[in-house]
C-alpha cells in the first residue's frame, strides 16, 4: 500500500514560498495531534516534491531553538534558509506600517523588532510569493504587497454531492 | 584618413576641442587611445546588457576633430553612450569590469593635453566628458548569502562568476579570488549553489559588483528525510510537549512580549 494522495492541488501551489515558524515546526513531524498540522505537512511535502521553492528565514531557526544546539543546516535543494540581510532590513523599515515597530513600555525603551516582522520581511526581500502561516495577527502587521495563506488554502477543492435528476421514463413503459 | 565632417543624427562621435585641433595636429597614440577606451566601454555595457552593439567605419572629422562611427542600432547605442555617460562622471554604479573599461577611458582622456577638451556627440546630444569624476555614488556595501545558479565563469585578467538567484532582481558578477576557485565553480556551471558574497548595492537595491566569498554545493532532494532528522537532533522533540506553538513563540500577543 502507497501513501494516500495529497490532498494538495499542485496546479494551485505557488512557486516560491517561505514558511513562518508556526508552520515550518508542524511541517518537520511535531504537533500531529493538532488538526492544522496535517495541512503544514502535506503543503511542504506537496511543494518539495513538486520542485517548488521553499524558504526559511533564519530568524525562524532562531525562534525554534529555544536554548538548544543547532548542529549544521542541511544543504538541500528541499528548504533553502535565507538570511535577514541589509535588503531585509531596509524593506522592514521602510516598507512595513509604523506600528510593526513598536516601542516597548517600562524597562526596555529601544524600538522591539518582532520575530515575526523579521520573518515576513524575508518573504518580501528574497522575492516569495507567498508567506504561509498560521498567525492569524500578522494580517495586520505586514504591507499590503505581502500575501499571506495558510497551508490549507492549497488543497484541492472538493467534488459537491449534487443531487441527481430522475431519469425520464420512456412513453408508455412508465407506471401509472 | 581625410576629414569629412557628417551632419546627419546617427553617427556617434567623440569630439576632441582646443586651440589649433585639427585632424592634422592631433596625435595620433593619444586619439587612438581615446577611440578604442571609448568604444571598448560601450561595447562592454552592451555585452553586460547582453546585448549586441555593432559599430562599423571610423571617420576622422574636420570640425574641431572627432572620430565617428556608425552604429548598427541607433537608438541602443544612443542608450549606451548615456549611461556610458552616468558612468564616467561618477553618477552611476558599475561593475568591476565596467568601472576598469571607465577608468580606461577617464585615463585616455587625462592623457590629452589639459587645454583640450572632449565631448560624446550622439545624434543631436553633446555631452562632455569630465577628466575626474564629479561624484562617486557610495555604493552599500554588505555580506550576504544566497542561493544563485553558476551562469558563467571566466579566468582572464579579472576571475569571475556570473550568479543569478531568484533573491535578486537580475543576475550579477563577483569576483573570484583565483583561477583554481574558477574551475572549482566551472564544475558547477548551471547548478545552484550557497554562495557567500560581499556585494556592492545601488540606490535601487541592485548587485551591481562583488566578491564571491565561499560556496557549497546544494545536493538535490525531493523529501523531508534530511530536514526532519535534523529538526529532531536540533531539539524538534522538545516542541512535541508544547501545547500551543503560536502561545510559545508569543504569536498570539497584541503587544509585543518581553521575556525575562
Amino acid at each position: 500500500m502507497g501513501s494516500p494522495p495529497s490532498p494538495m492541488d499542485p496546479s494551485r501551489l505557488p512557486s516560491r514560498v517561505l514558511l513562518d515558524t508556526t508552520v515550518f515546526i508542524r511541517a518537520m513531524g511535531e504537533h500531529k495531534a493538532d488538526p492544522r498540522s496535517l495541512d503544514c505537512t502535506d503543503f511542504v511535502e506537496a511543494m518539495v516534491a513538486a520542485g517548488k521553492d521553499v524558504l526559511v528565514a533564519a530568524p525562524s531557526l532562531a525562534e525554534m531553538l529555544r536554548g538548544m544546539a543547532m548542529p549544521a543546516v542541511p544543504n538541500t535543494g528541499a528548504i533553502t534558509v535565507v538570511a535577514f540581510d541589509d535588503v531585509a532590513a531596509v524593506e522592514l523599515g521602510t516598507k512595513f506600517p509604523a506600528k510593526t515597530l513598536k516601542t516597548v513600555p517600562g524597562s526596555l525603551p529601544a524600538t522591539y523588532l518582532k520575530y515575526d516582522a523579521m520573518i515576513a520581511a524575508c518573504a518580501m526581500r528574497h522575492r516569495c510569493g507567498y508567506l504561509i502561516t498560521l498567525d492569524t495577527n500578522l494580517h495586520t502587521q505586514v504591507p499590503a504587497g505581502l500575501k499571506l495563506a495558510a497551508p490549507g488554502e492549497f488543497c484541492a477543492k472538493q467534488m459537491q454531492l449534487v443531487a441527481v435528476p430522475a431519469l425520464p421514463t420512456k412513453k408508455g413503459t412508465g407506471k401509472s | 584618413m581625410s576629414g569629412v565632417a557628417a551632419a546627419d543624427d546617427t553617427h556617434l562621435k567623440l569630439e576632441i576641442d582646443g586651440p589649433g585641433v585639427k585632424p592634422e595636429t592631433l596625435d595620433p597614440l593619444a586619439t587612438l587611445e581615446l577611440g578604442r577606451a571609448y568604444f571598448r566601454l560601450l561595447q562592454r555595457i552592451a555585452e553586460e546588457q547582453e546585448v549586441s552593439l555593432e559599430l562599423t567605419g571610423l571617420t576622422v572629422e574636420d570640425k574641431c576633430a572627432a572620430l565617428s562611427v556608425t552604429p548598427g542600432n541607433f537608438k541602443l547605442a544612443h542608450q549606451t553612450a548615456l549611461r556610458a555617460d552616468r558612468i564616467v562622471s561618477g553618477g552611476e554604479l558599475s561593475s568591476h569590469r565596467l568601472e576598469v573599461a571607465a577608468e580606461d577611458f577617464r585615463a585616455a582622456v587625462r592623457a590629452l593635453p589639459v587645454e583640450q577638451s572632449v565631448a560624446v556627440l550622439v545624434g543631436k546630444q553633446r555631452m562632455p566628458v569630465a577628466r575626474e569624476p564629479a561624484a562617486k555614488v557610495a555604493p552599500r556595501r554588505s555580506i550576504t548569502r544566497l542561493r544563485a545558479m553558476v551562469v558563467t565563469v571566466g579566468a582572464g585578467h579579472q576571475p569571475f562568476a556570473r550568479l543569478s538567484s531568484k533573491s535578486e532582481l537580475r543576475a550579477f558578477s563577483v569576483k573570484v579570488k583565483d583561477v583554481p576557485t574558477v574551475q572549482l565553480l566551472a564544475r558547477h556551471l548551471c547548478e545552484v549553489l550557497d554562495v557567500d558574497v560581499a556585494v556592492d548595492r545601488d540606490a535601487e537595491g541592485l548587485i551591481v559588483r562583488g566578491e564571491l566569498l565561499e560556496f557549497t554545493p546544494v545536493s538535490e532532494s525531493k523529501n523531508l528525510d534530511e530536514w526532519r532528522a535534523w529538526f529532531a537532533s536540533a531539539g524538534g522533540a522538545d516542541w512535541s510537549g508544547v501545547e500551543d506553538v503560536e502561545a510559545a513563540l508569543g504569536r498570539d500577543d497584541e503587544e509585543p512580549r518581553v521575556d525575562g
